[in-house]
């Protein structure tokens, strides 16, 4: 029997120290430097830097708290999904993990074409940029062509290449958020200035830290791209004691990633904060400014000079082209997770090549459905980030409820994201258009794929108690004739009745020693599975029982199990069920549902090439 | 399978590829077309519809 690999990405990935995956990481999170000052200013004016504060007060003590849970709650790197897929029974927990699959793929696909498309602006933006490269689609492609290129090379080419940008980036960020605090401790009448701007604004403390609680989710962008810190959990390089079963070690490190990013990112975001908002006028920093979207980058051309400057938009359009790398790691580790352990995707989906291919396509798509505008696709980054992130503290939250634990402070810490994502929701829907789209897009294609492959075998392994092997080496002493049962009383009279009928049906001849099978159906939602089967004595009877999702598929591999122990072709005998052919046969098109004994018998033909090796079907 | 029944097969697959691109793009332009509000409605009822339909499966 076919084996199927255990569990997702069985394929061994490759690994790394924390602090380099922090840097696969850091190309998302960090990248947001390059944007974030304007924005703080155009939300909150002169008020930024307190904000900003908020921002930063908000990720130490809510985000990385609430991270820190979701790692220790899912070390795989499944994330919140898992959490919530737990608290949901079946199919629900199911739907639940498609949708917020659909936010997932919404969150990282437009990460990964919005900063292409936004590292091909500040590209052309360039003087020094010939005019030939003038075509935003284009260049957007080329970028996203590329990415895909380097993670078909492999992680640990990805992650060096990241680890080289961050550094650059960071050491750059450093040098102008250096230079500009030192010219404002050149000037010292600079911060009075704003003081006193600030107050004339807003009378009291209590009045300005309101604005600034007001302003905050138009500021929450700046936590895009730290929910990856979990999602590339599975890159991060653990203890030697580590099992799968508890990986202390990769829990312990990818805290120590999120903590760190956490703190270089307040540290940076804080000063960068000061620095813009005291020294670029303010005119030059709201929208069609000469500084919006790019106030650390102006600082970099105003107070270092040209040479630098252009160093830095190089590495600013590096590390905006290279933000969609977590992205794409993200959806390498979530997709082969889910999808194909639920039969909703081919089983090629659990390797990385074909998912490459496909996620860079899915970008091409995207990026021509969107003409690479940057700013037509922010609704749905923020959209996507944001539920992720929301996602996540309602899991902890729930979690904590269910422990009576903490339940105030990860139940306040969830309120506050579920609020910030209502209020991003409510200023741009259009996020929630394109989220929805890929959520029916998903819930489709998965539906599609279920169906194409109800007539697989869905077993990969077959287990029989000690009192079932002793029945199928009685029964290999003469040809194997089974009938199948629908499970029903358990009393003797069942199976003699049961038997009576198939002898009269079949023209078996009296006295012929017959096994009963029966499947009891299961957690349908489960695609493949071990079957476990159960040998029961019911009143001189021999009875194999087992559980299974798709009946069909476990008759059909129960009668292979049979015929590789025995060495004997077994059949196998139905009766017709009650109802229209033409029923079934749409029933079966449609839902890959039908009579069993047709379904057995194709699942057979599909799972067993050779018809002389092929256990028989009789139907009477 | 010989050679003469794998091209209808072949172009079956294509226009089944065709068919689906296409699908996607219309669905692309309908759901835009749509308010936000009607999109998010067809969002859950897809979800809710495959979680019925799963849990119809499993009571049979």
């Amino acid at each position: 029997m076919r084996q199927i690999p255990e569990g997702p990405h069985s394929a061994s990935t490759h690994q790394a120290p924390w602090w380099k995956v922090m840097c696969l990481t850091g190309v998302d999170y960090f990248s947001t430097l390059a944007y974030q000052p304007s924005i703080a200013f155009a939300a909150a004016g002169l008020l930024s830097p307190l904000a900003t504060l908020v921002l930063i007060l908000l990720t130490l003590v809510g985000a990385l708290p609430m991270y820190y849970r979701v790692a220790e709650a899912s070390p795989h790197g499944q994330g919140s999904i898992l959490m919530l897929e737990s608290l949901f029974p079946r199919w629900k927990g199911k739907a639940v993990v498609l949708v917020l699959l659909g936010f997932a793929a919404t969150s990282f696909v437009i990460t990964i074409t919005l900063s292409a498309a936004d590292a091909t602006a500040h590209l052309i933006e360039n003087p020094l940029v010939p005019h030939w490269m003038e075509h935003p689609v284009l260049v957007t492609l080329g970028l996203l062509f590329v990415l895909g290129a380097v993670f078909m090379r492999g992680f640990g080419e990805v992650i060096g290449i990241a680890v080289v940008i961050v550094a650059i980036y960071l050491v750059l960020n450093a040098i102008v958020i250096a230079k500009a605090l030192t010219v404002i401790w050149a000037h010292p009448e600079l911060l009075p200035a704003w003081r006193t701007a600030l107050s004339a604004q807003h009378t009291s403390p209590l009045g300005m830290i309101a604005a600034a609680l007001i302003v905050f989710p138009k500021l929450a962008l700046g936590l895009s791209g730290f929910e990856t810190g979990v999602a590339v959990m599975p890159l991060v390089k653990g203890d030697s004691g580590d099992t799968e079963a508890n990986p202390a070690g990769r829990i312990r490190n990818t805290k120590k990633l999120l903590l760190v990013a956490a703190l270089l990112m307040s540290v940076l975001l804080m000063a960068s904060s000061v620095a813009t908002t005291v020294l670029i006028p303010g005119a030059l920093l709201l929208p069609g400014g000469p500084a919006a979207g790019r106030a650390l980058a102006y600082l970099a051309h105003e107070q270092l000079g040209t040479a630098f400057g252009t160093v830095y938009d190089a590495a600013t359009v590096a590390m905006l082209w290279f933000a969609g790398a977590s992205a794409l790691a993200g959806l390498l580790n979530l997709v082969p997770r889910y999808l194909p352990r639920y039969g909703m995707a081919p089983e090629w989906a659990r390797a990385n090549r074909p998912l490459i291919v496909i996620f860079t396509l899915i970008t091409f798509i995207v990026t021509l459905a969107f003409h690479a505008d940057v700013e037509a696709q922010g609704g749905a980054y923020a959209t996507g980030v944001l539920v992720l992130i929301t996602s996540g503290a309602l899991a902890v939250a729930i979690m904590k409820w269910q422990q009576r634990r903490q339940v105030v402070q990860y139940g306040a810490i969830a309120v506050i994201f579920i609020y910030t994502t209502f209020v991003n929701m409510a200023e741009r829907p259009e996020g929630l258009k394109i989220a929805s789209f890929f959520i029916v897009t998903i819930i489709t294609t998965s539906l599609i794929s279920r169906v194409l492959r109800s007539t697989e075998l869905r077993v990969h392994g077959v287990k029989a108690d000690p009192l079932a092997e002793r029945f199928l080496r009685e029964a290999s002493k003469q040809p194997i004739r089974i009938i199948a049962n629908r499970p029903d009383s358990g009393l003797p009279d069942e199976y003699a009745l049961k038997l009576r009928e198939a002898q009269q049906s079949h023209h078996l001849p009296r006295g012929t020693r017959v096994l009963f099978v029966e499947v009891r159906p299961s957690d349908a939602s489960e695609f493949s599975e071990i079957l476990n089967v159960v040998g029961v004595d019911v009143g001189g009877h021999h009875v194999l029982r087992c559980a299974s999702p798709a009946i069909p598929n476990a008759i059909a591999a129960l009668l292979l199990f049979i015929r590789d122990q025995t060495r004997q072709i077994p059949h196998a005998y139905f009766g017709w069920s009650e109802g229209n052919p033409i029923a079934y046969l749409l029933k079966f098109l449609a839902f890959g549902e039908g009579d069993t004994a047709p379904v057995t018998r194709e699942v057979l033909r599909q799972a067993e090439p050779d018809p002389e090796l092929r256990p028989r079907i009789h139907v009477g | 399978m010989n050679a003469d029944s794998r091209w209808p097969i072949f172009a079956i697959r294509i226009a089944a590829i065709i068919v689906m691109i296409a699908s996607v793009a219309s669905l692309w332009n309908f759901m835009l077309w749509l308010p936000w509000q009607a999109d998010c409605g067809i969002a859950t009822a897809a979800a809710f519809a495959f979680a019925y339909k799963f849990e119809r499966m499993e009571s049979r």
